[in-house]
């Protein structure tokens, strides 16, 4: 993964608050906006940055509770192959991410739909847990 | 986000304008706690001009329409953009909630379904 080498990198590091997550979104678009060949742009656009966002918002309320505390992303893009690639970092609460619970959607829910959209709008997701700092890891197939 | 609220013909209208979403929801969920109340619990959220919604938004959604269907009334959406529809489609909300092309057709529902209950 991190072997891959990126034509264009952008890294933010933005409090772990919900009231910056637009900072995100406006990252991701500009960084988009630069390729030229993308089909159904508006669309796929708007997938990545929600996928961002709900992995941003899951940091904010489950890894440091609404406390603070600091996201680290950088956000890569590479032409050979097309794809979008996220790495989102932060040090707190680890999320058990292999027990969480798939919702049921054949009936309204009051909440359980971010990571569920996350998986559904991303071709990969990752998470891997660590000792100083909890790693996502989002890939987006750009073509 | 920018939010507008008024009443017409015993319907509580909610004009929303920006991103929705786990920053912007509370107030929407307050506003939506209050509707809920009124006699009867008919409330229309218009998205026209929303060009972002997340889950905690889609939750506030849920939450206000379950509450409104309890008091016998009901939460409905109206002019989704297409991107913002897409979400209710891959959550499959878009089966829970009544969806209208537009504000009017949203009202007139409602009233339409008055004079039912009357007539009979």
């Amino acid at each position: 993964m991190n072997q891959e080498k990126y034509d264009v990198v952008f890294r933010l590091d933005i409090p772990a608050t919900f009231k910056y997550l637009n900072v995100v979104s406006s990252s991701i678009t500009a960084v988009l906006e630069q390729t030229s060949n993308l089909s159904e742009r508006d669309t796929l656009i708007y997938n990545i940055i929600l996928a961002v966002h709900e992995i941003c918002t899951n940091i904010v309320e489950h890894a440091y509770e609404g406390k603070g505390g600091r996201i680290n992303i950088e956000i890569c893009l590479n032409e050979q192959p097309d794809h979008l690639s996220v790495n989102l970092y932060d040090t707190g609460n680890k999320f058990d991410f292999d027990s969480r619970d798939k919702p049921d959607m054949s009936e309204a829910l009051v909440r359980g739909y971010g990571l569920f959209l996350v998986n559904e709008l991303m071709d990969e997701v990752s998470y891997y847990p660590g000792p100083d700092q909890n790693h996502w890891y989002l890939r987006k197939e750009i073509v | 986000m920018e939010i507008k609220t008024r009443r017409v013909d015993n319907v509580t209208i909610l004009e929303l304008n920006g991103r929705f979403d786990s920053h912007t929801m509370p107030p929407v969920r307050d506003i939506l706690q209050k509707a809920v109340l009124e006699k009867p619990a008919s409330i229309v959220v218009n998205l026209e001009s929303v060009n972002f919604i997340d889950s905690a938004a889609l939750s506030a959604l849920v939450s206000g329409m379950k509450q409104s269907r309890q008091a016998d009334g009901d939460l409905r959406l109206c002019n989704l953009q297409q991107p913002v529809r897409m979400i209710f489609e891959l959550t499959r909300l878009d089966r829970v909630f009544e969806i209208l092309s537009g504000e009017d057709a949203a009202i007139e529902a409602f009233n339409n379904q008055d004079s039912t209950i009357t007539d009979q």
